[in-house]
């Protein structure tokens, strides 16, 4: 009897498990794309603005024709990945460029503490350091041509290169 | 690390050599991500930080689909293309990497 009873139980249970799993089942194929769109949505958010719009739209167009909500829930945590690195990247361009525009302050501060001195003992500047004025300038030049963007190079910086190039001019045609 | 016009430098990864080397095989294809995607089998997560950097540095370039969203009922693509000095370019790092039509010259 006892023996009936746990059979009777164990069958109800498998039962009753088998209809909950298809339920979750269910559940979740219906769930998926909607954790794919937000987590889509997640990783839009944390893109740098420049790229927002335009990968909003880009990778909901991906999502759109990745058939199966299992293959939309591994694009949208591609698109997690994306952002990361997306970031990680512009963090680190932010970086090298902070370096480098310091670096040109050093050499532009040299180069007019060069044109200071000579103007003020009414000395004509060497070859040498009439070389590192130029090269002030050329790396400001190149520098300009890469980024040419108001943002990057601002206008304290846009100020102290007219100053340079006014020395150079007054100074160095003599 | 191979040249590009704007200055930097393009990351020759295996993904992006994968990436270059689909675009290689259709110089004048217009591909969308999941064109891409389908041919490289590069992981989305890696592909998109590649087509925006090649782009950055001028070796591909992208624009819209010319579609109505909402006539359609669907996002818009982007499509990507090579750009001449994109293929100059890629073609160059790929001879410099010692591949012969995709394949390293000592396999071929």
């Amino acid at each position: 009897m006892g023996e009936l009873i746990f059979y009777v139980i164990g069958g109800l249970a498998a039962v009753i498990g088998a209809v909950a799993l298809d339920l979750i089942r269910d559940q979740a194929k219906a769930s998926t794309p909607r954790i794919a769109e937000w987590l889509r949505r997640r990783a839009v958010k944390r893109l740098p603005e420049s790229l927002r719009e335009r990968l909003d739209e880009e990778w909901a167009a991906l999502l759109n024709e990745t058939a199966g909500p299992l293959a939309k829930l591994g694009r949208a945590i591609g698109f997690l990945f994306s952002t990361h690195v997306i970031v990680d990247a512009e963090v680190n361009e932010n970086l090298a460029l902070m370096l480098e525009v310091q670096e040109v302050m050093r050499v532009f501060y040299r180069a007019r503490n060069l044109l200071e001195d000579s103007m003020r003992s009414r000395h004509d500047l060497s070859q040498e350091n009439k070389i590192v004025i130029v090269s002030a300038l050329g790396i400001f030049d190149k520098l300009i041509e890469q980024y040419h963007n108001g943002d990057i190079l601002d206008e304290h910086l846009m100020k102290l290169l007219d100053e340079l190039r006014a020395y150079k001019n007054s100074k160095m045609k003599h | 690390m191979a040249e590009n016009p704007k200055g930097s430098e393009v990351k020759m990864t295996h993904a992006t050599m994968k990436v270059l080397k689909c675009f290689l095989g259709q110089p004048r294809a217009e591909l969308s991500g999941a064109d891409i995607t389908k041919t490289t089998k590069v992981f989305t997560g890696t592909l998109y930080p590649i087509l925006l950097r090649l782009e950055a540095a001028g070796w591909l370039t992208s624009h819209w689909e010319n579609i109505d969203p909402k006539e359609e009922g669907r996002p818009r693509r982007r499509y990507y293309r090579l750009t001449a000095t994109g293929q100059r370019l890629a073609t160059e790092a790929f001879n410099e990497l010692g591949f012969v039509d995709g394949r390293l010259a000592w396999e071929s």
